[in-house]
């Protein structure tokens, strides 16, 4: 067990060399690569000259955060404070902006596979990808960076990122009011016991600051393999005032839904054990008279 | 050995001063030759009350799992096993049955306080009959006993003194009738808006439209605007602090556009809190070089997380108190033997105005327009009264040991030093980061 650990701690360790060599930052976490065109010798560079994606096994992690506790975070103070050059570089205009907002995210995204799938889905928007769990965050990181570095058509995948962050904590310190027009929360932790239930991503009074962050007409995705869950959500969904529910033909239709239900790595995961797969979608509808 | 006055409210005309020793509240009375004491309350309920509480619902479920489990025909596999209820023993950590939140409604016929043990806001109706000389008596009427399933940090009323509005330590904030006699069951309480952080301080005020909205603050360094009572809609957040936030206030005199906050931070902030989102800091300032002085070996860091010479201080502002008359606050820092005055103008900008030294380290103050009162660990001056002068002038009043002694005298006894209810928790907000 020790030797496998340390194994999986050594080719993280590469990788983090990799990563810092690619993006000439240190930050600890807000991190990902320049478009550079002198390339340093990275250690994990593969035969054909491309960067090797990298593996999952390395970068496993139990599955439950506690989002209460204190997490040596990165957080900007407010949404002027963040530097979302760092992550978008590709978009960073002359005088050192973004000349594009994040307008879709991915709450818990896990290893990635919705982020990815999104980012070329929707060339056009910023996707940020929001994940607690360090190693996590650390390894959906890598593979954007490869992704970056190793696609054919230039720009490709420039529109991605991921952090490292609390969304149930500290979501409105990245976004406006009215900045997002998408957010996912894709198979999202159970967190089963009932005293647990606060912890729970979705619930009637964090669902104010979705809201928030939400433009009007903006829409939330849920999706979970635990039908429990599932009616948690839809009943705290329903009994916001602010979101009115989509039905199924609206979910039939709609790209994303395809999206979120075959190419995240849950998704896949529940899909090689048959397991069932539960959607609900809302719309953020306008504020009312106050 | 007595407790000292952990909480201290005095009513806006500052003849009625309102004080918690330990799990009693005394109800003083101001006049010019001294104070009288005009009634007092004491919690009686039982210290272990969570416990037993938590006792009854597991003996509850026990039972009912015996009935259906002899219903089902004693399948000796599930048959449920009988629940420990262990009382606390010696070595325990000491539960404390105190008063940990106390203030007045906006009409100051009523008076709100929360109860540490069994996580209650409980409400009294003020009856003053002093001007009716056929009775002339003075009393507080218990309204009622609102529990709470976590235990309340912070207290407020809604503009029209129609709902008390309680936030909790879990970041949830309730809003129950506050005259209405009958307690509502804490389960079936809503939250009206919530963070995922403990709240540490909760008020309301109209915005620049005449909407009414409740603001809270957090641990997490937020100050959160959300209308009222529709609180699902957010107005905005306040960002600029660093670390938690432990007390906001605003002040009268700038007709509800000013709010000035601070905690664990090294400087207390003013906000425009009406302005364009992104512009409403307006004013910041550094208490450190006037703070600096004060602090002593309680203000080091924790070993873990102290610096290599040992000499990481860390303080906290633990509450601001407004003095109306002269459009000053008095900042009070958690162990600290002085208050610190700023000035705050009517379109809020901020400026260090004097500090004054204390004989013990302040516990907490009130102010009515004539006179600041402040709380001290000192057995010989645990209160001290002073007198907000024509000219400014904050100075201990003239008549401070008529004042005094009366209230001094009062305090609540206790039997051992262990028994001291915690003077001093807002430093424990820090955050210490890992991971």
């Amino acid at each position: 067990m020790s030797t496998e650990l340390s194994k999986r701690k050594r080719y993280r360790e590469t990788k983090k060399g990799d990563r810092v060599k690619l993006q000439k930052l240190e930050q600890k976490h807000v991190r990902i690569a320049d478009l550079d065109t002198d390339k340093p010798a990275l250690e994990t560079l593969g035969e054909s000259g491309k960067i090797k994606m990298p593996k999952k096994r390395y970068y496993r992690q139990r599955a439950h955060s506690n989002p209460f506790s204190d997490h040596s975070l990165d957080y900007p103070t407010s949404p002027d404070d963040m530097d979302w050059t760092k992550l978008y570089p590709y978009y960073k205009t002359q005088d050192g902006k973004i000349s594009k907002q994040v307008e879709i995210a991915d709450i818990g995204c896990g290893f990635g596979g919705l982020t990815v799938a999104l980012a070329t889905q929707y060339p056009e928007s910023l996707i940020l990808g929001m994940e607690i769990r360090v190693q996590v965050s650390q390894y959906v990181e890598d593979r954007l960076l490869a992704l970056r570095e190793n696609s054919r058509v230039k720009g490709e995948y420039q529109n991605a990122a991921v952090i490292r962050a609390n969304a149930m904590k500290f979501l409105p310190n990245f976004f406006k009011k009215g900045q997002l027009s998408k957010m996912f929360f894709c198979f999202p932790d159970p967190q089963f016991k009932q005293r647990k239930h606060k912890a729970r991503i979705v619930t009637t009074t964090l669902l104010s600051e979705y809201a928030f962050v939400l433009k009007e007409g903006g829409i939330i995705y849920t999706i979970t393999d635990v039908l429990d869950l599932h009616n948690w959500m839809v009943k705290h969904l329903d009994a916001h005032p602010l979101f009115e529910r989509l039905d199924k033909d609206w979910e039939e239709k709609d790209d994303c839904v395809k999206i979120m239900t075959v190419s995240t790595e849950e998704g896949k995961k529940v899909s090689r054990n048959h397991g069932s797969k539960y959607i609900a979608c809302y719309r953020r509808v306008a504020d009312p008279e106050l | 050995m007595k407790h000292f006055y952990q909480k201290l409210v005095t009513n806006k005309k500052g003849d009625l001063l309102f004080a918690s020793s330990a799990n009693t509240v005394l109800v003083f009375e101001i006049t010019p030759s001294g104070a009288n004491l005009l009634t007092q309350w004491t919690d009686e309920i039982d210290p272990y009350f969570s416990v037993r509480k938590h006792h009854r619902e597991v003996l509850q479920k026990y039972e009912d799992d015996m009935k259906s489990f002899s219903k089902q025909g004693n399948n000796p596999e599930s048959k449920p096993k009988k629940p420990k209820m262990p009382i606390p023993g010696p070595g325990a950590p000491p539960t404390f049955t105190y008063i940990r939140g106390m203030r007045l409604s906006r009409n100051e016929k009523y008076l709100i306080i929360l109860t540490d043990n069994d996580k209650a806001a409980v409400v009294f109706e003020i009856s003053d009959k002093r001007a009716n000389t056929a009775d002339s008596s003075f009393s507080l009427v218990l309204i009622k006993r609102q529990p709470f399933s976590k235990r309340p940090s912070a207290v407020t009323t809604s503009l029209d003194d129609m709902d008390l509005i309680v936030s909790d330590k879990f970041g949830d904030v309730f809003s129950v009738p506050l005259m209405d006699k009958r307690a509502i069951d804490e389960k079936t309480l809503a939250p009206i808006l919530g963070h995922v952080s403990m709240l540490t301080c909760i008020d309301m005020a109209t915005d620049e439209n005449g909407r009414q909205c409740v603001i809270t603050s957090d641990r997490d360094e937020h100050i959160r605007v959300s209308y009222f009572p529709k609180s699902y809609v957010i107005k905005k957040w306040l960002f600029g602090h660093k670390e938690f936030v432990s007390s906001f206030v605003l002040p009268e005199w700038c007709s509800n556009k000013v709010i000035i906050s601070a905690g664990g931070d090294n400087f207390v902030c003013s906000w425009l809190w009406q302005n364009n989102p992104g512009s409403e800091l307006i004013g910041k300032v550094e208490l450190s070089n006037v703070v600096e002085k004060y602090l002593d070996e309680e203000h080091l860091a924790p070993k873990k997380f102290q610096n290599e010479d040992g000499t990481l201080k860390e303080y906290c502002v633990s509450e601001i108190i407004p003095l109306n008359k002269i459009h000053k606050i008095a900042v009070i820092v958690e162990q600290v033997s002085a208050v610190f005055v700023l000035k705050v103008t009517d379109n809020g900008s901020l400026e260090y105005d004097q500090t004054i030294e204390t004989p013990g380290y302040v516990i907490y103050g009130t102010s009515s327009d004539d006179t600041l009162v402040l709380s001290l660990v000192d057995e010989t001056h645990s209160i001290i009264f002073y007198n907000i002068g024509d000219d400014g002038g904050i100075r201990v009043s003239e008549k401070q040991n008529q004042l005094a002694s009366e209230i001094e005298k009062n305090r609540v006894a206790m039997d051992n030093d262990k028994d001291r209810v915690p003077l001093f928790t807002v430093g424990q907000l820090r955050k210490r980061r890992e991971h």
